[in-house]
């Protein structure tokens, strides 16, 4: 899970594991998982070969933009479709507190890549997840 | 000793693929030893539609299908000043059909899914291309000849494609963190590019071959090496040099009075370089192939000629996501005057 907190203006990634979906509670430890804005980020820009097995969909990097912008990056992995998804709330134990919704679906592409994905800071804090089919 | 001679001019004859190709049509077809104007009109088609990705084809969804129907025609006159000396001008006249779908991305809003279907037609960029015989034996039995070329390729050609490839570049560039690793056209994950139907380079390129050609009584061997030396263009963007060397046997298979006809093997391997773009070479462009098909050659009296071939892709090796040909289909009709 992505937790994008305005006010601060700081950025933190917190990952448990599911089979279809990533997201995670809020109290993952930060050891889990965790990227902070500035950290380097490698891109293998369609460069790796398919894999056979499919790993968790990953959000690699969340950094502000602009003046009131996000930049979500995420790789893809072939022949799957992944669904950038957020929510404003979440409960306590992680769940949505309300719905989920499409910030972007990316297309089944027979290859790996690499998607820069543009958001608005519209809230004081907004949840995002990454769902990859099948 | 007119029917030799035809067959010598015969001989030199070859199939137009592109710039150089086309203007050794008409050079050699019309013979060199004979002064004075030639024209030639050269027909290369190739259809894309095959999608391939590092060398390995795969399939897109019917949705998001591409392919680019290339029909690229060559209008070639020339001036020989002697046996040795001649000058050519090619003028391709190119028409695109195409299917392409990418990626847009904004400062806005997340990249949109666009899919464009049309047609490019126009004048590509025209070259000028000089071409000296350095050696040339004859005999009645037997004939060698080895031809250099050289010439220059002008930025005539409507180039506006690139502009908006490279700003869509320049555009994700500015995405990444500073120093992030990427490659310059990894905004654009489908096979068919902007570069791809760009009519014109924008550059000024050169072009260099060199063709030799012997024969020995009905058996003839062909072969020709081209380099390609692009330089920058339209927004930065410059095209992979590119090299090719082609050739084979042939043999005549008819030798009447008025007219003759002869059979070859051709072979092709090109070799398209990676493209550069905001300074940055691309590993998702250039490609390495091979071709065999058949070509034949027709003359008919001492001013015409006619050929037409066929490439079979033996080996494809792209890089990225590209189209790839599945087959070309070449042939031409040259007069001298």
């Amino acid at each position: 899970m992505i937790v994008v907190n305005e006010t601060s203006n700081s950025l933190s990634v917190t990952r448990a594991a599911s089979r279809k979906w990533w997201w995670g509670q809020a109290l993952i430890p930060a050891s889990a998982f965790s990227l902070r804005l500035g950290a380097g980020l490698a891109l293998a820009l369609a460069a790796a070969a398919p894999v056979a097995e499919a790993s968790p969909p990953q959000i690699a990097l969340i950094q502000p933009f602009l003046t009131n912008q996000v930049l979500i990056h995420f790789d893809t992995e072939a022949n799957r479709t992944y669904a950038l998804q957020y929510t404003s709330s979440l409960s306590t134990n992680g769940a949505s507190s309300g719905p989920w919704s499409n910030v972007y679906v990316a297309p089944l592409l027979p290859f790996p890549n690499h998607y820069v994905i543009v958001d608005y800071r519209t809230n004081r804090m907004r949840f995002y997840r990454l769902q990859a089919t099948p | 000793m007119r029917l030799l001679l035809l067959v010598w001019c015969l001989a030199a004859a070859w199939s137009p693929a592109c710039e150089l190709c086309a203007i050794y049509n008409s050079s050699g077809a019309l013979c060199e030893s004979d002064r004075g104007w030639t024209f030639a009109v050269a027909e290369q088609y190739i259809p894309y539609r095959t999608s391939q990705y590092n060398g390995q084809e795969v399939q897109f969804p019917p949705a998001y299908a591409t392919y680019v129907d290339s029909s690229i025609t060559h209008l070639v006159p020339g001036y020989n000043f002697s046996s040795r000396f001649g000058l050519n001008f090619n003028l391709p006249v190119t028409h695109l059909n195409f299917r392409r779908t990418d990626l847009r991305y904004s400062l806005t809003a997340p990249p949109v899914l666009v899919t464009d279907t049309g047609t490019e037609f126009g004048l590509g960029d025209p070259a000028l291309i000089g071409r000296v015989t350095v050696l040339q034996q004859r005999s009645m039995a037997a004939s060698l000849m080895v031809n250099a070329l050289a010439g220059v390729k002008f930025p005539t050609g409507n180039s506006e494609r690139l502009e908006d490839e490279v700003g869509q570049a320049r555009l994700f560039e500015s995405f990444l963190p500073p120093g992030t690793p990427h490659d310059p056209l990894a905004h654009s994950p489908f096979p068919v590019h902007q570069h791809d139907l760009a009519l014109g380079s924008g550059s000024f390129d050169g072009v260099f071959g060199l063709t030799a050609n012997a024969r020995w009584r009905r058996a003839f061997f062909n072969t020709q090496f081209q380099y390609y030396l692009r330089s920058e263009g339209t927004a930065g963007f410059r095209y992979g040099d590119e090299w090719m060397v082609s050739g084979g046997p042939g043999l005549f298979v008819f030798l009447k009075d008025s007219w003759t006809l002869s059979l070859q093997l051709n072979a092709v391997y090109d070799v398209m370089g990676h493209d550069q773009l905001l300074g940055q070479i691309s590993y998702l462009t250039g490609m390495t192939a091979c071709y065999l098909g058949p070509l034949v050659n027709f003359t008919w009296g001492k001013h015409f000629t006619a050929n037409v071939g066929l490439d079979v892709p033996l080996v494809l090796n792209n890089n990225g996501s590209q189209d790839v040909p599945d087959y070309r289909l070449q042939g031409g009709v040259s007069w001298r005057f």
